[in-house]
C-alpha cells in the first residue's frame, strides 16, 4: 500500500516545488515516488486534441518517469470557461473516476505524491476538496503557506483546523517566502508556537528569487517576442528587470547594482545597450520592433548575451515582465536542479514519520 | 613584442610593398600605388598582385614571397577575406610593420571582430606591429612617403597627427595646404586590431622630426597605457587632443561608431588632465593651436601685449585674454616713455597700445618691436583694421621682420577684413606668422599654449600615500556578499569595510526585531538614527526609511515598526533584511566623496557639496585613482565647497587634512579591490580643524563574477 502525502497550500507555485523536491529526497532513499492530481485546470499550451493537461501533471509525470497516461494522473481536468461542468458530470461519477484513477497509480510506488488545488477548499461542491481527498486517502498533509509577514500565523490555524475537522490527523506545515528579517523570529517563535499547536514544521523557504524568476523563454513567451541571438539561453534564469531609459552616464552606476538581470531599452540606444552587456546581464529586451545595431550584436555574441525583440513598447512589456512568475517547466532541467537544491535544504519531513 | 621597433620601421622603411596594387585607375590600389610615388619616395617600391607585370613602372610581383631581399613595410588593399592569409605570408616573409587599409572588420560585425582578433594574434607570432584595419594609410613627411589612398600629401613640418577617422583626415589634409600647415607625421588609427594611440604617440615622442602631437579620438584602447605615454611624451611635446562625443548623442554616436561602451566623458577629461594632455574644444580649435605652435616658441608666461590701430577691437582682445586666462602686460616705463615720444599725443600707449586709426608701417614697427624688447610682455598680438590710410601690405611685412629680429616671443596677427587682407595674410603666411580674422581665436590658441606649459610643469613625480588598512576583513565581507549573490552591501557591511581602512564611520549595527533595536541603540548609546536595510530601496528617505534622533528606546521601537510599514507600504517587492541602528554623528559642513570605476581609466573619485541635494547642486570635481597628496588637495580646492571649508564669514576652518586623509583612504581602498565599481559616502560631516571627519552613510556596490 502506497504511503500519501498530500501537499496543499494557497501558492501559485509552491506547491510543485516541494513535491519536486520531497520526491527527490524520496527517491535519494531508494524509494520509487508517483504522483496524482484529482483535479487540476487544463493548459492549452500542454494540452492536445485528445487530452486535456495539467501543467503540472505534465511537469511531473516527466520529472519522475512516470508510465501512467496524463488522464490517470490527473483525472479531472477543469476548463476555466465553463462553471457547472461538473455539478452536470455528478458526485458519484467523479469521486470513482478519481479512485479508480488512484488505484492505478498507487499500486505502482511506494509513495505518492497527491497535489491539492490552489485553495483546499476548491472543488467542495462535489465533495471533492483537497479537505476531502485527505480524508478518502488517509494522507499525510504538509501544508505550505505564504508567510511574508507574522500575519500570516492565522493562514497556518485556519489550514489547521480544516483538516483536523475532515478528519486528517498529521498536518506538517513549510512556510514560503519569508523575508530574511524573520529568520530569528522563525525559529524561535514561530516554530515552537507551531509545534505546540499539534503540527509538524518541515522547513522554511525564505524569500528566493531565484526560485520564482521567470526564464528566458517563458519570457518570450509572454511578451511574443523573438530572439536575435542567444536561442541556446532559453533556460538561463532572471532575477530582476530594469527598463533602460536613463542618461548614459548613470546607466552603467544603476546596471551594476543586479545581476543575473534582463535589461529593457529600445534598439537605438546603443549606449544603454553596451553598458547593460557590460555589467552581468542575463537578456537584453529591445522593444518597439527595433533591433540591436551592429556593435551591440557583436558584443552580445562576444559575451554569449541573449538578445530578444518584441513588438511592444517598453511600457507594455514592463508590465508584462512584472506580472511573470517563473514555474518550472518540463525542459527546464536547471530550474529542477534549482528547486531539488533550495527547496530540498530546506524541508525536512523527518517529523512526518513517513 | 617591442612595437616602437616596428614603428620605427614603419617610419622609416627601406622598402615597401603594396599588396593588391593596381594599373587601373579608379582602384584603391591604384591610389595607394600613385601617392608612393608622387610623394618623392625613393628606395623600393614591390607591388603585389597575382597578374604579373609592371605598375606605374615598377615590377610587379605575385606575392611578398617572391621578393628577393627584405621587405620593411607592407601596405594591403585586398577584400577583408583574403586580408588573414596575406597578413600570414608577411610574417613568413618577416615583414616588420603592415599598414591595413582594407575595410571589412569589426565594423561589421561579430566575423570581423574574430579576423580582427586573428590579426592580433599574428602580429604577435611573427613580431609584426600592424596599423588599422579600415584606415586611410600613413604618411611620413621626413621620409618621404604616402602610403594611403589620400588625396595629395601633407606639406612637411614639425606636427604629428594621429586620427581615428580617417574621413576627417582627409579635410584636415586639403585644409592644412591651403593654410600652409606642415605635418611631420599623418597617421589614420582605423580600428586599432593591434597598434593603438598610445603607441603612436610613444612614437611620436621619440620622433626628432615632430615637436607637436595632435590627436582626433572617440575612445582610447587601453586607458592607463595611455596616460603612462603621454605622460612621458608631455614633457617634453604638447599633446593636444580632440575627442568627440561629449554630449549624450554624440556618445551613442561614438558607441555606434566604434562599437564599444563610450567611457564617461569626464573621466576622460580627468585622464587627459592628469597626464598633463590640453583637450581642444573643437578640431577648428586644434589647428588654431597648430598654426601658432607651427611656428613660434612657446609662450614663458601669460602676459600679452596688444598692439592696433583700432580701439573697437582692442577691447574685445582685452577681454578675450582675461577670459582665456592670459594677461594684459604692463608695461615697464622704459617702453611706455619710448612709446610715449615717439606716436601722436592722442595714442593710447599703457597696453593695449593703440596707435590709432592713421598707424603706418612704421608706426606699428616701433610699437611691436617696443613691446617684444619689453622684459614684462611674454607674446604680442597685433591687429589691424582697413582704414582709408592702412598700408595692409607693408605692415604685414614689417610683423614679419619684427619677428625675425627678436625670435623668441610669439607674434600673432589678427587681420580683420576681408578681400583687401588676402595678399596681406598670403605675406603673413609665408613669413612664418600666424594671422587670424578675429582675435577671440587668435587669443584662445594662444592661451592654450600657455596652458600647455603650466600642465606640463604641474605633473609631479610624487608618491601615493598608504594608510594601514585590515585587507583580510574586507576580503570576508565581499565574499559572504557574495554567497548571499548580492551585489549592493548592505548599510553594516559597508560601514565596516569602511572601518577596516581606518575611514572614520558612525557605528552601525543591524536588527531584526524591534526587541534586538532598543538593545543596540542602548550599546551604541543615544541619539540614534534608524534606516531600513534592503538593497533593493535606493532613495530611503524618499519611502520614509529614515528616523533621525531617537532618543529613547520608545521612540526606538516606535520608529523601527513604522519604517518597516512605510517600506512595506511603498516598495512591498523589496527584500527586507532588517533595520540599521546607527549612532548619530553631529551636523558638519555635509560632502559627498564617491568612487565609479570607469571602463576605461578605472577608478574615478567624486568629491564635492553633499545632501539629498547633490544632484541638483553639481558642486563636484573628479580625479582619477591612485591619488597623491596634491590630488587630493586640488581636487578640493576645485569645488566651491572647498572654499567654503578654508572658514568663510567668521566660522572657523574645517578639518582639510582629515579630509584630504579619507579621499587619500578611499583612493587606497577602491585601488586595492577592483571589486568595489561603486562607492558613495554621502553625506560625510566634516567638522572644525583638529575634529576630523565622520563618514554617515556608506554605499557600496561590488562587480562581478
Amino acid at each position: 500500500m502506497a504511503k500519501n502525502i498530500l501537499i496543499t497550500g494557497d501558492t501559485v507555485t509552491g506547491k510543485t516545488m516541494v513535491a519536486i523536491a520531497l520526491a527527490s529526497k524520496l527517491r535519494a532513499e531508494k524509494k520509487s515516488v508517483g504522483y496524482f492530481k484529482p483535479s487540476g485546470v487544463k493548459s492549452y499550451a500542454h494540452s492536445t486534441p485528445d487530452e486535456d493537461v495539467d501543467e503540472d501533471a505534465a511537469v511531473m509525470k516527466e520529472i519522475l518517469g512516470m508510465k501512467e497516461r496524463l488522464s490517470c494522473i490527473c483525472p479531472i481536468v477543469r476548463h476555466m470557461s465553463s462553471y457547472d461542468e461538473l455539478i452536470r458530470v455528478g458526485k458519484e461519477k467523479l469521486k470513482q473516476k478519481v479512485q479508480t484513477c488512484y488505484a492505478k497509480i498507487a499500486k505502482n510506488y511506494d509513495y505518492v505524491i497527491i497535489e491539492g488545488e490552489k485553495s483546499p477548499w476548491y472543488l467542495l461542491h462535489v465533495d471533492l476538496s483537497t479537505l476531502d481527498i485527505a480524508r478518502e486517502l488517509g494522507a499525510t498533509v504538509i501544508c505550505l503557506v505564504n508567510f511574508p509577514d507574522i500575519a500570516a500565523i492565522d493562514d497556518i490555524l485556519l489550514q489547521k483546523e480544516l483538516f483536523t475537522r475532515y478528519g486528517t490527523s498529521k498536518i506538517g506545515v513549510v512556510l514560503n517566502l519569508v523575508p530574511p528579517m524573520l529568520k530569528k523570529v522563525v525559529n524561535e517563535n514561530i516554530r515552537p508556537f507551531l509545534e505546540e499547536q499539534g503540527m509538524v514544521f518541515c522547513g522554511v523557504l525564505y524569500n528566493n528569487r531565484e526560485l520564482f524568476s521567470p526564464t528566458v523563454g517563458e519570457i518570450m513567451r509572454g511578451l511574443k517576442g523573438e530572439m536575435v541571438t542567444g536561442m541556446d539561453k532559453m533556460d538561463l534564469l532572471i532575477d530582476k528587470f530594469i527598463v533602460g531609459s536613463m542618461a548614459p552616464e548613470n546607466a552603467l552606476k544603476w546596471f551594476r547594482e543586479s545581476k543575473d538581470k534582463a535589461v529593457i531599452t529600445s534598439g537605438d540606444r546603443t549606449d544603454i545597450c553596451l553598458a547593460a552587456l557590460e555589467t552581468d546581464t542575463n537578456l537584453l529586451i529591445l522593444t518597439g520592433g527595433v533591433g540591436p545595431d551592429i556593435g551591440t550584436l557583436t558584443r552580445a555574441r562576444e559575451l554569449g548575451v541573449p538578445i530578444m525583440m518584441t513588438a511592444l513598447d517598453t511600457y507594455a512589456t514592463s508590465q508584462v515582465v512584472n506580472e511573470l512568475v517563473g514555474t518550472v517547466t518540463v525542459d527546464n532541467k536547471e530550474k529542477t536542479a534549482a528547486v531539488e537544491r533550495i527547496v530540498g535544504e530546506a524541508l525536512s519531513i523527518e517529523g512526518l514519520d513517513l | 613584442m617591442d612595437r616602437q621597433k616596428g614603428i620605427d620601421s614603419l617610419f622609416n622603411p627601406r622598402s615597401i610593398a603594396v599588396i593588391g596594387a593596381s594599373e587601373v585607375r579608379g582602384k584603391l590600389g591604384n591610389d595607394v600605388m600613385r601617392n608612393l610615388i608622387e610623394s618623392g619616395y625613393e628606395r623600393r617600391i614591390y607591388p603585389i598582385n597575382p597578374k604579373a607585370g609592371e605598375i606605374l613602372g615598377h615590377k610587379v610581383f605575385r606575392s611578398v614571397k617572391d621578393i628577393p631581399g627584405e621587405v620593411d613595410v607592407a601596405v594591403i588593399v585586398i577584400p577583408a577575406k583574403s586580408v588573414l592569409e596575406a597578413v600570414e605570408e608577411c610574417g613568413k616573409k618577416g615583414v616588420k610593420a603592415l599598414v591595413i587599409i582594407s575595410a571589412g572588420f569589426k565594423e561589421i560585425g561579430h566575423e570581423g571582430q574574430e579576423a580582427e582578433r586573428m590579426l592580433a594574434t599574428l602580429a604577435e607570432k611573427y613580431e609584426m606591429v600592424i596599423q588599422g584595419p579600415n584606415c586611410l594609410g600613413i604618411m611620413n613627411t621626413s621620409a618621404p612617403y604616402n602610403a594611403s589612398f589620400s588625396s595629395g600629401t601633407p606639406s612637411k613640418g614639425v606636427i604629428a597627427f594621429a586620427s581615428q577617422s580617417g574621413a576627417l583626415m582627409t579635410g584636415i589634409l586639403d585644409w592644412s595646404l591651403m593654410e600652409r600647415i606642415g605635418f611631420s607625421k599623418f597617421v589614420s588609427l582605423g580600428n586599432k586590431a593591434h597598434l593603438d594611440e598610445a603607441d603612436f604617440v610613444e612614437a611620436f615622442g621619440r620622433d626628432p622630426d615632430s615637436t607637436f602631437v595632435l590627436l582626433y579620438i572617440e575612445s582610447v584602447v587601453d586607458g592607463h597605457k595611455f596616460m603612462e605615454a603621454c605622460r612621458k611624451v608631455v614633457q617634453h611635446k604638447p599633446i593636444f587632443v580632440v575627442k568627440s562625443g561629449v554630449s549624450s548623442a554624440g556618445a551613442r554616436a561614438a558607441s555606434s561608431h566604434t562599437g564599444s561602451l563610450a567611457g564617461s566623458d569626464t573621466a576622460y577629461d580627468v585622464a587627459f588632465k592628469q597626464c598633463g594632455v590640453r583637450r581642444a574644444s573643437s578640431m577648428a580649435s586644434l589647428f588654431d593651436i597648430a598654426a601658432v605652435f607651427d611656428n613660434m616658441y612657446l609662450p614663458s608666461g601669460n602676459r600679452v601685449a596688444i598692439v592696433t590701430n583700432a580701439g573697437g577691437p582692442g577691447i574685445l582682445t582685452t577681454d578675450a585674454c582675461e577670459a582665456s586666462g592670459l594677461q594684459i602686460a604692463q608695461l615697464t616705463s622704459t617702453t611706455v616713455e619710448f612709446l610715449k615720444a615717439n606716436l601722436p599725443p592722442a595714442a593710447a600707449v599703457y597696453n593695449p597700445i593703440d596707435a590709432l586709426g592713421t598707424a603706418q608701417p612704421e608706426d606699428y614697427e616701433l610699437c611691436i618691436e617696443a613691446a617684444l624688447r619689453d622684459e614684462n610682455v611674454d607674446s604680442v598680438l597685433v591687429l589691424l583694421t582697413p582704414q582709408a590710410m592702412t598700408k595692409q601690405t607693408e605692415t604685414a611685412q614689417v610683423i614679419v621682420g619684427a619677428h625675425t629680429k627678436y625670435p623668441k616671443k610669439p607674434v600673432i596677427a589678427v587681420f580683420m577684413g576681408g578681400n583687401s587682407m588676402v595678399y596681406p595674410r598670403i605675406v603673413l603666411t609665408e613669413g612664418h606668422i600666424p594671422v587670424f580674422d578675429f582675435p577671440e581665436r587668435a587669443v584662445h590658441a594662444l592661451a592654450e599654449l600657455y596652458k600647455y606649459t603650466v600642465s606640463r610643469d604641474s605633473l609631479k613625480d610624487e608618491s601615493i600615500p598608504r594608510f594601514k588598512a585590515d585587507k583580510k576583513r574586507v576580503e570576508k565581507i565581499i565574499s559572504d556578499v557574495r554567497a548571499d549573490r548580492r551585489r549592493v552591501l548592505l548599510g553594516s557591511e559597508a560601514h565596516a569595510i569602511a572601518e577596516a581602512y581606518d575611514i572614520p564611520v558612525a557605528k552601525i549595527r543591524l536588527a531584526t526585531s524591534s526587541e534586538e533595536a532598543k538593545v543596540l541603540a542602548d550599546e551604541l548609546g543615544y541619539p540614534v538614527v534608524l534606516k531600513i536595510a534592503s538593497p533593493d530601496i535606493v532613495h530611503k528617505s524618499d519611502i520614509g526609511g529614515i528616523k533621525v534622533g531617537l532618543k529613547t528606546p520608545e521612540e526606538v521601537e516606535a520608529a523601527f515598526l513604522q519604517i518597516l510599514d512605510n517600506a512595506k507600504a511603498q516598495m512591498p517587492k523589496a527584500i527586507i533584511y532588517g533595520v540599521d541602528i546607527q549612532e548619530m554623528a553631529e551636523r558638519g559642513k555635509e560632502l559627498i566623496i564617491g568612487c565609479s570605476r570607469d571602463v576605461q581609466f578605472g577608478p574615478l573619485i567624486m568629491f564635492g557639496a553633499g545632501g539629498i541635494f547633490v544632484n541638483y547642486l553639481k558642486d563636484i570635481a573628479f580625479r582619477l585613482a591612485p591619488m597623491t597628496r596634491s590630488d587630493a588637495s586640488e581636487l578640493i580646492m576645485e569645488t566651491k565647497i572647498g572654499t567654503l571649508l578654508k572658514g568663510v564669514r567668521g566660522e572657523a576652518p574645517s578639518d582639510v587634512a582629515a579630509i584630504e586623509d579619507t579621499i587619500l583612504k578611499i583612493s587606497q581602498l577602491v585601488t586595492d579591490f577592483q571589486e568595489i565599481v561603486e562607492l558613495d559616502i554621502n553625506p560625510a560631516f566634516a567638522y572644525e580643524k583638529g575634529k576630523g571627519v565622520s563618514a554617515v552613510d556608506v554605499k557600496i556596490t561590488i562587480g562581478g563574477p
